[in-house]
């Protein structure tokens, strides 16, 4: 195959994505906003810092696991035993040890993991592939949905963890992982802590490894924010437009951040903001309702389950965000701070 | 010949330890259980191979104030609990 495109998706290098040319469209939509993309890499923290409380690695380490994507027009067959997981319009069967079977509904996307070789093959039928899906949204979710599948399965055989989470970094250095539904508030209180001062991760995905002195490191996958059209009037709509979340700043965006706790934000605009604490187990169960891939596997779901355990060991925190804090950066920081979030 | 019944974590079930609680995790159906202290405790001694009522009663006994009269009763109500849902499976020993 002819790759278009070759990027890779995490800061150490270990994970790369290659696409056809036919492909790179819908490939491109799902691909994180990295530094190669036009962020620009001046505006993170330099690695090189000793203050930097990032765990940076080696750039160079050689891509250990690869997802590629190309144009097809066969239709990958549907296994005849119940699916594992379901993400969207996409459907994953996991054999045992050796791999996974992945395939949209409507046979438009398929393909195959490779667990031994640590490799994600995936077809996308022309039509599939075209730049523009609907008129509303050029997103093609099927190629969207298993590209996320890929990397999150992949992702988990490398000992790290793909989360459905927002993360911000506190004036201390260390990150806050902002847990919850869609609606719930991440991107609202992500672009408030953006004006505070804070700086931000990621508003949508992460990913979450290991440092060598065991603490848990948050990675982002940033994309585009989707904001609330209201925002700027206090208000809620439910209808969210995309926004630059660098014209929110003083806060200033960073590739990764050792965790120092979860704030599961929630939207109850007639009560005041109030910050409580949460019960471990509830943490960890919240999270994992987030992301269902992340103990589908079950050959590396203990290991997972580690990793999770030990993101949630911090401070938690149930952040109800009432009407008062949504154009006041001050009340929203006084009561995160009363929760012990800084 | 008398038979007894001893008790391990199902492979269907995962645990993680949390600050004296844990949350269960059955694999097939996805379904979350939350245990209390006492109760992860029991967990922690099935993990270690203490499978039988009588060595799980005394587990407890050694780490909380309780007659084994009640935590016996407790180790009996937990481990149906957990045979339910398939957390735990057992075995007929003779």
């Amino acid at each position: 195959m002819t790759a278009a495109l070759d990027r890779a998706l995490l800061e150490d290098g270990t994970l790369r994505i290659v696409a056809d040319a036919a492909t790179e469209t819908q490939v491109g939509y799902w691909l994180p906003r990295l530094p190669a993309d036009g962020v620009d890499p001046a505006d993170s923290p330099d690695p090189a810092d000793p203050t930097d409380p990032t765990d940076p690695t080696d750039p160079t380490d050689p891509a250990r696991a690869a997802i590629e994507v190309r144009l097809s027009d066969d239709v990958v067959e549907r296994p005849e035993s119940p699916p594992t997981m379901a993400i969207g319009p996409v459907e994953g069967w996991i054999h045992g040890t050796d791999g996974v079977t992945l395939r949209a509904r409507d046979g438009s996307v398929g393909g195959a993991i490779d667990f031994v070789a640590l490799e994600a093959t995936l077809s996308v039928t022309p039509d599939a592939a075209r730049p523009v899906a609907t008129p509303h949204d050029p997103r093609n979710a099927a190629v969207h949905c298993a590209l996320t599948l890929a990397s999150a399965l992949l992702l988990n055989r490398m000992g790290r963890a793909l989360l459905h989470a927002a993360a911000v970094v506190g004036p201390g250095g260390r990150a806050w992982l902002l847990v919850g539904d869609a609606f719930a508030g991440k991107t609202t209180t992500t672009v408030n802590l953006i004006q505070a001062g804070w700086d931000w991760v990621s508003d949508d995905s992460v990913v979450l490894r290991r440092a060598e002195d065991g603490s848990v490191v948050v990675e982002g996958w940033p994309r585009v924010f989707h904001l609330d059209r209201g925002y700027h009037a206090g208000e809620s709509t439910g209808t969210r437009d995309a926004v630059d979340p660098a014209s929110f700043g003083p806060g200033r965006w960073r590739r990764s951040a050792r965790v120092a706790g979860v704030v599961f934000p929630r939207v109850e605009a007639d009560h005041p903001t109030l910050a409580t604490s949460v019960p471990a187990a509830d943490a960890f169960a919240r999270v994992v309702r987030q992301s269902p891939w992340l103990l589908a596997d079950r050959t590396v779901a203990r290991d997972v389950a580690a990793l999770l355990t030990a993101a949630v060991s911090g401070p938690r925190v149930h952040l109800r965000l009432g009407r008062d804090c949504y154009r006041d950066t001050a009340r929203l920081i006084d009561a995160l701070a009363a929760g012990g979030v800084a | 010949m008398s038979s007894e019944v001893t008790y391990a974590p199902s492979t269907d079930a995962i645990a993680a330890q949390l600050e004296g609680e844990a949350v269960l995790l059955h694999l097939g159906t996805r379904q979350y259980f939350r245990l209390n202290e006492t109760a992860a405790e029991v967990w922690a001694a099935l993990e270690a191979g203490v499978g039988d009522p009588p060595g799980l009663t005394d587990w407890l006994c050694e780490r909380f104030d309780v007659t084994p009269e009640v935590a016996g009763a407790e180790v009996v109500r937990l481990l149906g609990e957990l045979e339910e849902r398939g957390l735990v499976t057992a075995v007929a020993s003779s």
